[in-house]
């Protein structure tokens, strides 16, 4: 055992059973388990859930818990349990959906305004700065309200909502990158901007915007469920779970079940993506990293 | 502070309210003739192209939109349809209400946030800090309507402590508190247990107390004084975000404020009113945020935006 490594460089590594049992390794992996849940659920709901979400059972309206509705009824009679499985349809789809078109907004305008610079650069740059100050939910409202509410309008506000955040970050990461030595030297070689981009800016970037992106379907999620409680959402008869909270309240005293089990769907799903980006910003980007 | 500074942001938020506004009345023309909703059903053609001229709505957009904003600036916003009242007389009445709801949360979530903060900072990764965490993680998940009914089933439906909903009474005022509250205290837990964590670190701390200054005083005086420009940042910040909070809470409660009225309008499709509600709620989001500013700069003489 001549080539024994140093003591002080081999990995310490705790036992296996202190590492799966231990908090941080529940954190960590809790989430993203949910995460494929409710994504699974809402893709084949047509197959998990028990009932039609819009069938109305007028016989057997708030009905509490039991072996046939597992979550209840609402004040029509529906089952509340599957209309929240295609409820999670409209929350990811909105939430991720909105959030990749954002993403590809901001990052889009971000590089072109690090690249180009001058004074198209900062044009690009000051209305960025100008809608992150713009207040969001009003303008969400306003727009809503004057173009009604449909699904691809949901997803064209809270993109344009969020598109800024993405666009900022986008440009700083560009501008850093751009002046390490061996993007410099790139340029010295006589390598073209696009190469550039693509070879030393773009593969820089993804993780900060995975990350970025994560925590925005968060808030992406709840401002979908808000607008929709609000009743500028997703239109009825679609089951939302922002629009099930909604349509309980008047008989939350008769029956708790129709507004508790929507809104704890809701808070699980976005704490759950709000743990799992804070595990990748740990993870893929040091920059973000909280001390050891 | 340079005044150049305090020009360059405060021509930052002008620019800002400009694109509001062109936004604002850009919806408003988006939406549709305001006439058709205003005529009555049996009013003809000549009638409508009456009213029409009568509101100015048969003139260039360019020249709509210069009197919109000439006369927002003298503070008239135009007439609510629904009430036929001064949009902005409207608002100015509603607005003591929302500066009370917005005021006692306010409180209660520096109330609730800088102890808990400050004591996960100091115990860290102790059971107190990860339980601290965990609430301010749910408290940034949950959906502010949804725990707003919760509070009402709970405490004014199964007991009936506190009315369902209203204004007037100081009980009607404290489950709307809670529930905004609880939605402010969130994020400023978070940014006050990290500033601390900071300042518990550095050197100046290791110094106080080497020197033999008490535990507490370590924690309170020269720790909390270092992380408070962050604490006081994330403060004021959440000070401008109550408003996005205010329209679902007062909404919720039958809270006669500005963010009630604003949504009541919505679903009226009373654009003037709609406007004026956007536009003020903007103006008071963006001078908050400016007064952030001032106060970053203030507070922390080596911060300059000036230079970029």
């Amino acid at each position: 055992m001549s080539a024994e490594i140093p003591l002080a460089t081999r990995p310490v590594r705790r036992p296996l059973l202190a590492r799966l049992s231990g908090a941080s390794f529940l954190l960590r992996s809790v989430p993203a388990i949910f995460l494929l849940l409710v994504l699974l659920t809402a893709v084949f709901a047509d197959f998990v859930a028990p009932y039609d979400p819009n069938q109305q059972d007028l016989a057997n309206l708030l009905e509490g818990p039991s072996w046939e509705h597992i979550m209840g009824t609402d004040s029509l009679g529906r089952d509340v349990f599957s209309r929240m499985l295609y409820g999670g349809r409209i929350s990811l789809l909105v939430g991720v959906v909105s959030v990749v078109v954002a993403m590809f907004i901001g990052v889009l305008l971000g590089i072109a305004s690090a690249m180009i610079g001058g004074r198209l650069g900062d044009a690009i740059m000051r209305l960025t700065d100008l809608s992150l100050t713009l207040p969001g939910i009003l303008i969400a409202l306003a727009v809503a309200a004057t173009v009604g509410p449909s699904l691809i309008n949901v997803i064209l506000i809270i993109s344009l909502l969020y598109w800024a955040q993405f666009a900022r970050m986008a440009r700083g990461e560009a501008l850093s990158i751009r002046e390490r030595d061996y993007v410099q030297s790139a340029y010295a070689v006589g390598c073209s901007p696009l190469r550039i981009l693509r070879l030393h800016i773009f593969p820089n970037l993804v993780n900060t915007m995975i990350v970025l992106a994560t925590l925005e379907v968060a808030a992406a999620i709840l401002l979908e469920s808000t607008l929709s409680f609000l009743g500028v959402g997703v239109p009825p008869p679609t089951p939302t779970w922002g629009i099930m909270i909604a349509e309980g309240r008047p008989y939350v005293e008769l029956g708790w079940w129709s507004v508790t089990f929507p809104g704890l769907a809701i808070m699980l799903t976005v704490l759950a993506v709000n743990l799992l980006g804070d595990t990748l910003r740990d993870r893929l980007d040091p920059k973000f990293a909280k001390r050891a | 502070m340079s005044t150049r500074f305090v020009v360059e942001r405060l021509m930052q938020a002008l620019l800002t309210m400009l694109l509001l506004s062109v936004i604002v009345f850009g919806l408003s023309r988006l939406s549709g003739d305001p006439v058709n909703l205003m005529a009555p059903m049996e009013a003809s053609a000549e009638d409508i192209e009456r009213i029409r001229a009568s509101l100015g709505l048969d003139r260039p957009l360019i020249v709509q939109y210069w009197y919109f904003v000439t006369n927002a600036l003298q503070g008239d916003f135009g007439r609510s349809i629904k009430w036929d009242r001064p949009a902005s007389e409207m608002l100015l009445e509603r607005f003591p209400a929302t500066l009370i709801l917005s005021a006692t949360s306010m409180a209660l979530g520096l109330i609730l946030a800088l102890p808990v903060g400050i004591w996960s900072a100091v115990r860290r990764d102790t059971w107190f800090d990860s339980f601290g965490k965990i609430v301010a993680l749910a408290g940034q998940s949950m959906p502010t309507f949804w725990f707003g009914i919760l509070l009402i089933l709970f405490f004014s439906l199964y007991i009936p402590l506190f009315p369902t909903s209203g204004y007037g009474l100081d009980s009607h005022l404290v489950l709307p508190t809670i529930t905004l509250g609880l939605f402010v205290a969130a994020s400023i837990m978070r940014v006050t247990r990290s500033a601390m964590l900071d300042a518990l670190e550095a050197d100046y701390v290791r110094t106080a107390r080497s020197k033999g200054v008490p535990e507490w005083r370590v924690i309170m005086v020269h720790a909390l004084k270092n992380g408070a420009i962050p604490i006081l940042t994330i403060t004021a910040l959440q000070a401008a975000t109550i408003l996005r909070g205010a329209v679902v809470t007062e909404t919720v409660f039958a809270w006669p404020g500005i963010g009630k009225i604003a949504i009541d309008a919505v679903y009226g499709r009373d654009f003037p009113l709609v406007q004026a509600a956007v536009l003020l709620m903007g103006v008071i989001f963006l001078i908050v945020n400016f007064l952030v500013d001032m106060l970053y700069v203030l507070l922390d003489p080596r911060i300059s935006y000036v230079k970029r």
